[in-house]
C-alpha cells in the first residue's frame, strides 16, 4: 500500500460571494511507495503548498473550499481524518519557521506534539533527545528559538514534528528564505533522514540544483495536475522544457544541453557526481 | 536643493566613509566599512546572513544613523537629511510585502509612495497606471494586495516603491521565494532601470543569480567588506567565497572537481563551456 | 540573530523553583492587600517587601526599572487627579477652586502606589514563572487548555509585535511617510498605514500559529494531553502557601475587623 495515495484531487479555493470557483488542482494523481523521496516542483501559485496541505488533512478541514477526489495518507482518508490525529503520521514544516516556533526554549518547542498526543514524561524525554539529535541542535537544547540562525531555526520546526515520530514528512519549500549554510544544513540533514529511516518525504522546492542531490523522484505540477513524474535525471534533464512550465532547471542541466548543442556531445546530468563522472570520461578520452 | 547637486538627473552616487555602527548593548554590526557605489552602478551587495548587508544598506535611505564614521547620498551627508527627504531619492524595497502592504486597493497601494512625493493627483493616476501596465498587475488593480497571493504581493510590494522612480534602488533578498519566470522578469525590469541610469543596489547571498545578471558585486563577512569589483573578477575566487559562507554555483564546484579552476573559476554555463573547449581541445584523443 | 522577547527571566532562586501554584496565590494575596490597604505608609511597606522579594529572586535591577517606566507616568498622573478631585482633611494649598489637601494628597498617593504594587506583583510572577508551568497551574485550576495556551501565546506575540511594528515603520518611512512633524493625534493618523499593515500581517501570522499548533497534534481525539515537567507540591511550596494565606488572613482580619489600614494618613 503506498505511503500516499492521491487519485483525482481537485481543490478550489472558497469562492467569494456569487463568483465561479477557481479550481487549483484539477485532477492530480500521485502515489509513493513508503520510504522514498520525492520532490515538487512548479511555478508560483500552480498549487504545491495546497498539495502539502492536502495531505495533512489541513486542506480542506481548515482552509474550507471544495475538494474532489482522494488523498489517503498511510490509509487513511486525509480530509476526513481530524488534522492532530492525522498529525501523528504526517509531519508538516511549513515555509515559515517563524510562526511555528513559540515556545520558551528550543526543547519545550519539541517537546510540545508528544505532549498534545499524552506521552508520558520519560517517552517525552527521550524523543527531544532523540530528535535534537538528529536535526544537530542538541547543544542548543535550552536556548530560546529567536536566538537561532535562519538555518537553525528551519531545523528545530523539523525537530519539532520528528519528535511525533511522523511515518511522513512534508517540507513545504524549506530553504527559501535561507543562505546558503542555511541550505547545507538542511541538505545534509534531509539526506540523513532519507537515508536512515522507512520514512517517506515529501519536499517542495523551487531550487533545483538543492533538490536534484536528494530527491529520488521528482514531480513538476502545471495547470492543477502532475505534468511530469520520474527520476531527477529524467524530469529534470530538458531545460527547455522546465522553463516552459515555469520551473528554473539545475544549472547542471543547462549545462549539459549547451555543451550537447555546441560540440555534438550526448551528455545527461543534472548531479554533481554525475557530472563530474561523465566529463572526466569525455575528457580521457580513448583506453 | 535641487537634484542636480545630488547626483545625475537619474543616477546617485551612495558612499561610506569608515562606516561604523552597533546596536546598543551589541557587538558592532559593521566595523569601518569604505565603500563607494557610482551614480547609475548595479551592484550585488553579498555576503551570507547576519554579514551586515541589509544594516549597511538601511543607512543610505536614514533608517540607521553611524555610530561612528559618515554616508554620503549624492555628495551630501545623510546626517542632513530627514528619513522622508532620502526616501524621495533612495527606494528601498523590503524582503516581506506584507511589512509594507495595507491599501484597499493595489492601485492605492502604489499611489501612496508617489502621494508621499506631494505629487499632483494628476500625476499619480499617471504614475501608478504607468506601473500597474509595467508589472502586469493591470488585472488587480481594484483588488485588495492582501488578498492575493505570495508572489504578486511580492511584486505589489516592489511596484510600490518603483512608483516613487527613486534615483537609488536597493532591494532586500527580491529573489527568494520567487519561481523562475518571476525572477527572470524581475531582472530584467531591473537591468531596465539600470539602464536609465539609475543606481541599482541588491542584498543577496545568491553567486548564481549575481554571476547572470549583476555586472558589479561587494563582499561584507562579520560586519567588514573585503571585496569590491567586476562581479567576475571577485566572484571567481573560491577560497573568498568560502570564508565569507558563499557557494560556488554547481558549474564552479564541477570545475574544480575536473581541475579547470585555473586563473578563472567559470560561474555559468557559457563560462564553463568555454573553458570545458579549451580543454577539451588540448587533450582530446581522437574518437571514443 | 535577535535577542529573546520573553518576559521569562532565567534563575533558580526559591521563587524560581516555587510551584506556580504558589506564585499564583502570591499574586492573589499581594493584590488582596495592595487593593484593600488605604494607607500610604502601610502601602509603601508592602512595596519594599516586594522590592525585597524581586533581589532575593535574582532578578535584575532592569526588570524593576522597566516596569516603573511604564507604570511610573501612569501612578502619577492618577495620584495627582484623585489628590484634586477628592479632597479630605486639611487644605495645604488652595488655587482657584482646586484645592490640596493632606488627606487628598495621601489618598492620591496610596492610589498611585497601589498602581505601581499590583503592576510589579503581575511582572514577579511573570518574570519567574515558565510560561508553561503557568498554563499548568491555571489548568489544575480548572481553565480549560487552550485558554492557557492562549494565555501564553498572547504573551510570547506581545513582544513580536513591537518588533513588527519598528519593522512596518521602517518599511513605510522609506516609502515616504512623513512623521517628523506629527504629533497627538495627527500622528495616530500619519501611522495608520503602519497599524492597518500590522493588523493584516498579525492575522496572517495568526493563522499561521492556529494551523501550526493542529499540525503537532493539538486537539488530538481521545488523548488527555501530558506535560514534560508536570508541577510538583513539595513540602516547602505547602509552608510558602500557609504562610502566604496565614497573613494574608491576618491582614483581611485587622483590616475589617479593626480597620487597621484604612486612614490614608497616620502610620496606618
Amino acid at each position: 500500500m503506498p505511503s500516499i495515495d492521491i487519485r483525482d484531487f481537485h481543490y478550489a479555493y472558497p469562492p467569494l460571494g456569487q463568483a465561479e470557483p477557481h479550481w487549483v488542482l484539477r485532477g492530480v494523481d500521485l502515489s509513493v511507495e513508503a520510504g522514498s523521496c520525492v520532490g515538487v516542483m512548479g511555478a508560483t501559485g500552480v498549487g504545491k503548498s495546497t498539495l502539502c496541505q492536502a495531505i495533512g488533512g489541513i486542506v480542506p478541514q481548515l482552509t474550507g473550499g471544495i475538494v474532489r477526489g482522494q488523498v489517503r495518507v498511510l490509509g487513511r482518508e486525509a480530509r476526513s481524518t481530524p488534522v492532530p490525529d492525522l498529525a501523528q503520521q504526517v509531519g508538516m514544516v511549513f515555509q515559515d519557521s517563524e510562526s511555528q516556533l513559540f515556545n520558551l526554549t528550543v526543547e519545550e518547542e519539541v517537546a510540545f506534539g508528544p505532549e498534545n498526543i499524552g506521552l508520558p514524561p520519560e517517552e517525552i524525554e527521550s524523543r527531544v533527545a532523540w530528535a535534537l539529535t538528529t536535526v544537530g541542535l542538541i547543544d542548543s537544547r535550552e536556548r530560546s528559538p529567536y536566538q537561532l540562525s535562519g538555518g537553525e531555526k528551519q531545523r528545530l520546526a523539523i525537530a519539532a514534528t520528528l519528535s511525533m515520530s511522523p511515518k511522513v514528512l512534508v517540507l513545504d519549500e524549506p530553504t527559501s528564505h535561507l543562505d546558503p549554510r542555511g541550505k547545507r544544513e538542511i541538505q545534509s540533514l534531509v539526506a540523513t533522514m532519507v537515508r536512515d529511516s522507512g520514512r517517506t518525504i515529501l519536499v517542495v522546492e523551487q531550487d533545483a540544483d538543492w533538490l536534484a542531490e536528494l530527491a529520488d523522484r521528482i514531480v513538476v505540477l502545471a495547470d492543477g495536475h502532475v505534468v511530469l513524474d520520474g527520476p531527477p535525471d529524467v524530469v529534470l534533464g530538458d531545460p527547455d522544457e522546465l522553463l516552459a512550465l515555469g520551473v528554473g532547471p539545475p544549472q547542471l542541466s543547462e549545462l549539459a544541453s549547451a555543451l550537447n548543442r555546441d560540440l555534438g556531445t550526448h551528455f545527461a546530468f543534472t548531479r554533481l557526481d554525475q557530472a563530474e563522472g561523465l566529463l572526466k570520461e569525455d575528457l580521457g578520452g580513448d583506453r | 536643493m535641487g537634484t542636480a547637486e545630488l547626483g545625475t538627473d537619474s543616477g546617485l552616487r551612495l558612499e561610506t566613509v569608515d562606516l561604523t555602527f552597533a546596536y546598543p548593548d551589541r557587538l558592532p554590526a559593521l566595523s569601518g566599512v569604505n565603500l563607494r557605489i557610482e551614480s547609475g552602478e548595479y551592484l550585488a551587495l553579498m555576503g551570507q546572513n547576519g554579514a551586515g548587508k541589509t544594516t549597511l544598506a538601511k543607512h543610505f535611505n536614514g533608517l540607521l544613523r553611524p555610530s561612528s564614521g559618515k554616508v554620503l547620498v549624492g555628495g551630501r551627508n545623510t546626517a542632513s537629511f530627514s528619513i522622508g527627504e532620502l526616501a524621495r531619492r533612495v527606494g528601498y524595497a523590503f524582503q516581506n510585502p506584507d511589512h509594507q502592504i495595507f491599501a484597499g486597493t493595489t492601485r492605492d497601494e502604489i499611489a501612496f509612495g508617489p502621494r508621499n512625493l506631494g505629487l499632483m493627483e494628476a500625476e499619480v493616476t499617471d504614475r501608478v497606471d504607468e506601473t500597474l501596465e509595467a508589472f502586469g498587475l493591470v488585472e488587480q488593480a481594484d483588488l485588495p494586495p492582501a488578498m492575493l497571493g505570495y508572489g504578486t504581493r511580492r511584486k505589489v510590494a516592489l511596484a510600490s516603491v518603483l512608483a516613487m522612480r527613486p534615483q537609488a534602488l536597493i532591494l532586500d533578498e527580491p529573489t527568494s521565494g520567487l519561481d523562475r519566470r518571476s525572477v527572470t522578469e524581475l531582472m530584467a525590469l531591473l537591468a531596465a532601470y539600470s539602464g536609465e541610469g539609475r543606481t541599482v543596489i541588491v542584498i543577496t547571498h545568491d553567486v548564481r543569480l549575481v554571476a547572470d545578471y549583476v555586472p558589479h558585486c561587494a563582499v561584507l563577512t562579520s560586519g567588514r567588506l573585503v571585496a569590491r569589483g567586476a562581479t567576475h573578477a571577485v566572484l571567481r575566487d573560491a577560497s573568498l567565497l568560502a570564508a565569507t559562507g558563499l557557494d560556488l554555483p554547481p558549474v564552479g564546484r564541477l570545475a574544480r572537481r575536473l581541475g579547470m579552476d585555473g586563473a578563472d573559476v567559470p560561474l555559468d554555463v557559457v563560462a564553463f563551456k568555454r573553458a570545458y573547449q579549451a580543454v577539451r581541445g588540448g587533450s582530446r584523443k581522437t574518437g571514443r | 540573530m535577535t535577542s529573546a522577547p520573553d518576559w521569562y527571566v532565567d534563575g533558580d532562586s526559591w521563587l524560581h523553583s516555587a510551584d506556580a501554584r504558589v506564585k499564583l496565590a502570591m499574586v492573589a494575596c499581594g493584590l488582596a492587600f495592595f487593593l484593600t490597604v488605604q494607607n500610604a505608609a502601610l502601602e509603601l511597606v508592602g512595596l519594599l517587601i516586594l522590592l525585597a522579594t524581586y533581589r532575593s529572586a535574582g532578578l535584575p535591577r532592569s526588570s524593576v526599572t522597566g516596569v516603573l517606566r511604564v507604570l511610573l507616568p501612569v501612578s502619577l498622573f492618577m495620584a495627582v487627579l484623585r489628590g484634586v478631585l477628592a479632597p479630605q482633611g486639611d487644605v495645604l494649598v488652595a488655587w482657584g477652586w482646586l484645592r490640596l489637601t493632606d488627606g487628598g494628597l495621601a489618598a492620591g498617593a496610596a492610589l498611585g502606589l497601589r498602581l505601581l504594587a499590583a503592576g510589579l506583583l503581575v511582572f514577579l510572577w511573570l518574570h519567574t514563572t515558565r510560561p508553561s508551568a503557568m498554563i499548568q497551574s491555571l489548568v489544575r485550576l480548572g481553565l480549560p487548555y487552550s485558554w492557557g495556551l492562549t494565555l501564553a501565546l498572547a504573551m510570547r506575540y506581545i513582544p513580536l509585535l513591537q518588533r513588527s511594528f519598528e519593522s512596518i515603520l521602517d518599511a513605510q518611512q522609506a516609502r515616504g511617510l512623513l512623521l517628523e512633524s506629527t504629533v497627538g493625534l495627527s500622528r495616530v493618523r500619519a501611522l495608520m498605514p503602519v497599524f492597518v499593515a500590522m493588523v493584516i500581517s498579525g492575522f496572517r501570522s495568526s493563522q499561521q500559529v492556529a494551523l501550526a499548533l493542529e499540525a503537532r497534534g493539538l486537539g488530538a481525539s481521545g488523548v488527555t494531553r501530558s506535560d514534560w515537567h508536570p508541577l510538583r507540591f513539595r513540602r516547602v511550596d505547602a509552608v510558602y502557601l500557609v504562610a502566604l494565606l496565614g497573613a494574608t488572613a491576618a491582614w483581611l482580619a485587622l483590616r475589617f475587623g479593626a480597620g487597621i489600614g484604612t486612614s490614608p494618613l497616620g502610620w496606618w
